[in-house]
């Protein structure tokens, strides 16, 4: 069986095309990180300031002209740029065309207006009107604190794990179509049990699924570490925040980990994700590799694909469509998280929402394990029939 | 000793092999012939395991053959059977490693059996690059490379020169010498005169003859062949069974006696300047048995 594994794993990894990729993979994330270093060095156009002029009466009025700074605007006397001028109540701005600046622009002037209204107002009339409109609640028992940011990195890293992953359910059986039509079963079943042949298969696809997921974070890691080191990252996350419609006031690595706020729970929760995720792909790569043994022609190979794609989307389409505590916690989404190949993604976004028992955690895995021996106890003898035709 | 007790497989409605026997011995090369579709394929690899057959068993040195049984067997199927992204070396290090021998002397086998096929300047050669010959000398050194007590082998001259042919039959009798078993299949029946000690012929599934060679010439007489130049059709006109091939005649006899006779007539002829005594060929064996 190590032969067979290290054989796989060789053909897998270790082969001119797949190092090409991982080199493509190490330039894109390389040009993630580094992204406002290279923009400014090709002088690109979205790396300059925005110019922008507002009508001087107006401009005396502005109390956060630090924050426009740092959103990306730079203060001009030139009137062929964005201007803004201010007639009674109404604020009338020209010039803009993206919806990300009307947005960044429309929020600074919100924040400047409330401001204003909060200095030049008597501060007990605003304690008032604070207190008038909120009431503190404390649910001891199942109020978690929510952190949306945290919660939203959290869901796009699993997420982004969940597709990567997808590459792989059909790694395992395209070496057994390739073996079949290359008429190497009946030469690898004379000295290898089907059995064996079998289990090294799944065994090589989770090392594979494993191998990928550290790899990636691996390099993820290393690059990341590597703009930490040089700057904390501070032109990425501002040019980021110019870009893009964050609503964040982050302006460098350290205060997006402090935004995130990660604890060891948290880590917990992404390990516990990562596991459901993994044993899903499992689920899906048995199902997968036993009904290649019946392919015969390649042709045929994609068609059995094409299905176990599509409920992939499906599983993933309906966790974001559940994705509140509400959904979650109501009978669909509490169902889904202990239905085998669901709970992969559920289960993760559940424990991310609110408080999910050990039992309930152990009694999906153990629902996810027993659907495994299932598949193994009624699909392994069509397996062994299915490379039994070709010997 | 390999023995096969009446097996017997279906595919659906057809008699793929109907109560096969065959007793193979030490040093037996035997021969497996008979038309395509014939059930040699079926029977080479109900031997090898890679299918099930319905009925009787398949025994090994007095035990029942399994796994375990198998691994002492080399195998070589019909179809090309390579990873030909795979240099020669590591297709047949690959194959050494699943047989658990590769620290054995397998760099020794190795350079000894490319040597043998006349493939040295190959060893690191991708299998793609290879010629089809070449390819099919690879697939035969992989089942020769664990040094196997048994030997199967499907249509293994298929797609050889002249000279390649002459290079695995040679190494095949050197491996029957050592004591193995080697059941072959071939169209060529040429070579298979040359190479057999035992022949299995199959028809539709079903035996139709089985057993060694020398016995089953003496069921088909004995051949006397003159240049076909010669004045023959006055020698002839005595005879019934005669062939003509190519640049000789072929006279058949029942027995040696009447074929010794024949001869001495023969000698007499001064047209005849080539004249031989043999056995009749595999290939006339199975015409006539049709």
């Amino acid at each position: 069986m190590k032969t067979l594994l290290q054989f796989s794993f060789k053909r897998r990894f270790l082969n001119k095309m797949t190092l090409f990729l991982q080199v493509i993979f190490i330039i894109v994330i390389s040009i993630m990180f580094y992204f406002d270093k290279i923009s400014e060095f090709l002088n690109l156009e979205f790396n300059n300031p925005i110019p922008i002029y507002i009508e001087p009466s107006l401009r005396k009025l502005l109390i956060n002209e630090e924050e426009w700074k740092n959103k990306g605007f730079e203060f001009t006397t030139n009137k062929d740029s964005i201007t803004i001028s201010q007639v009674k109540d109404v604020y009338t701005i020209t010039l803009v065309n993206d919806l990300v600046t009307q947005t960044k622009i429309y929020d600074l002037l919100l924040d400047n207006h409330q401001k204003r209204k909060e200095s030049s107002s008597n501060s007990s009339v605003y304690k008032w009107l604070e207190e008038y409109r909120t009431i503190d609640v404390d649910f001891l028992e199942y109020s978690q604190k929510e952190n949306q940011f945290k919660h939203q990195i959290i869901i796009l890293f699993l997420t982004s794990i969940y597709f990567m992953l997808l590459n792989f359910i059909a790694v395992n059986s395209n070496e057994i179509i390739m073996e079949k039509t290359s008429h190497m079963i009946p030469i690898i079943l004379t000295h290898v049990t089907i059995k064996t042949h079998f289990i090294s298969k799944l065994i090589i696809g989770f090392i594979s699924v494993l191998f990928q997921i550290i790899s990636s974070i691996g390099v993820l890691g290393l690059i990341g570490y590597s703009r930490y080191q040089l700057d904390r990252g501070e032109g990425l996350i501002r040019l980021m925040v110019k870009l893009l419609p964050f609503k964040i006031d982050s302006f460098n690595l350290d205060d997006v980990f402090k935004l995130l706020d990660l604890s060891i729970n948290d880590g917990y929760q992404i390990l516990i994700g990562l596991v459901f995720i993994l044993i899903g792909i499992f689920i899906i790569q048995i199902l997968i590799l036993i009904l290649s043994s019946k392919v015969k022609t390649m042709e045929e190979a994609a068609s059995i694909q094409g299905p176990f794609y599509l409920v992939l989307l499906i599983i993933y389409y309906l966790a974001l469509s559940l994705n509140t505590t509400q959904s979650l916690s109501g009978e669909l989404g509490s169902v889904l998280s202990y239905v085998p190949i669901f709970s992969m993604l559920i289960m993760p976004m559940r424990l991310l929402t609110q408080h999910v028992m050990p039992i309930e955690i152990m009694t999906s895995i153990l629902f996810s394990f027993a659907l495994i021996s299932l598949i193994f106890i009624l699909m392994y003898p069509l397996f062994r029939d299915g490379l039994r035709e070709e010997g | 000793m390999l023995e096969i007790q009446n097996i017997s497989k279906n595919y659906g409605k057809k008699k793929a092999l109907q109560s096969c026997n065959l007793v193979a011995n030490k040093h037996d090369i035997i021969g497996i012939l008979g038309q395509n579709g014939c059930g040699k394929s079926t029977l080479f690899k109900s031997i090898m395991g890679l299918i099930e057959v319905d009925s009787g068993n398949i025994h090994y040195n007095y035990e029942l053959c399994d796994f375990n049984q198998r691994k002492k067997f080399g195998y070589m199927p019909e179809q090309r059977s390579l990873f030909l992204d795979l240099t020669l070396y590591e297709q047949l290090k690959f194959l050494a490693q699943l047989k658990g021998m590769i620290s054995n002397g397998f760099e020794n086998l190795v350079d000894m059996y490319i040597d043998r096929f006349d493939l040295k300047d190959k060893k690191h050669t991708i299998l793609n690059k290879l010629s089809k010959g070449q390819q099919q000398k690879v697939q035969l050194i992989a089942a020769l490379i664990h040094d196997p007590d048994v030997l199967v082998l499907d249509e293994p001259l298929n797609g050889l020169d002249f000279y390649s042919v002459q290079l695995v039959m040679n190494e095949l009798r050197i491996q029957a010498s050592k004591g193995k078993i080697i059941l072959i299949s071939s169209h060529q029946m040429d070579f298979m005169d040359e190479l057999c000690t035992h022949l299995l012929v199959l028809e539709n599934g079903q035996t139709i003859k089985n057993g060694k060679l020398v016995e089953l010439y003496q069921d088909y007489g004995v051949c006397v062949s003159v240049n076909a130049d010669s004045l023959w059709h006055n020698i002839s006109k005595q005879h019934k069974n005669i062939l003509e091939k190519g640049s000789m005649i072929e006279f058949h006899f029942t027995n040696l006696i009447d074929a010794k006779k024949a001869l001495g007539n023969f000698c007499k002829e001064p047209t005849i300047t080539t004249l031989k005594l043999h056995n009749v060929s595999i290939g006339d064996m199975l015409k006539e048995g049709e």
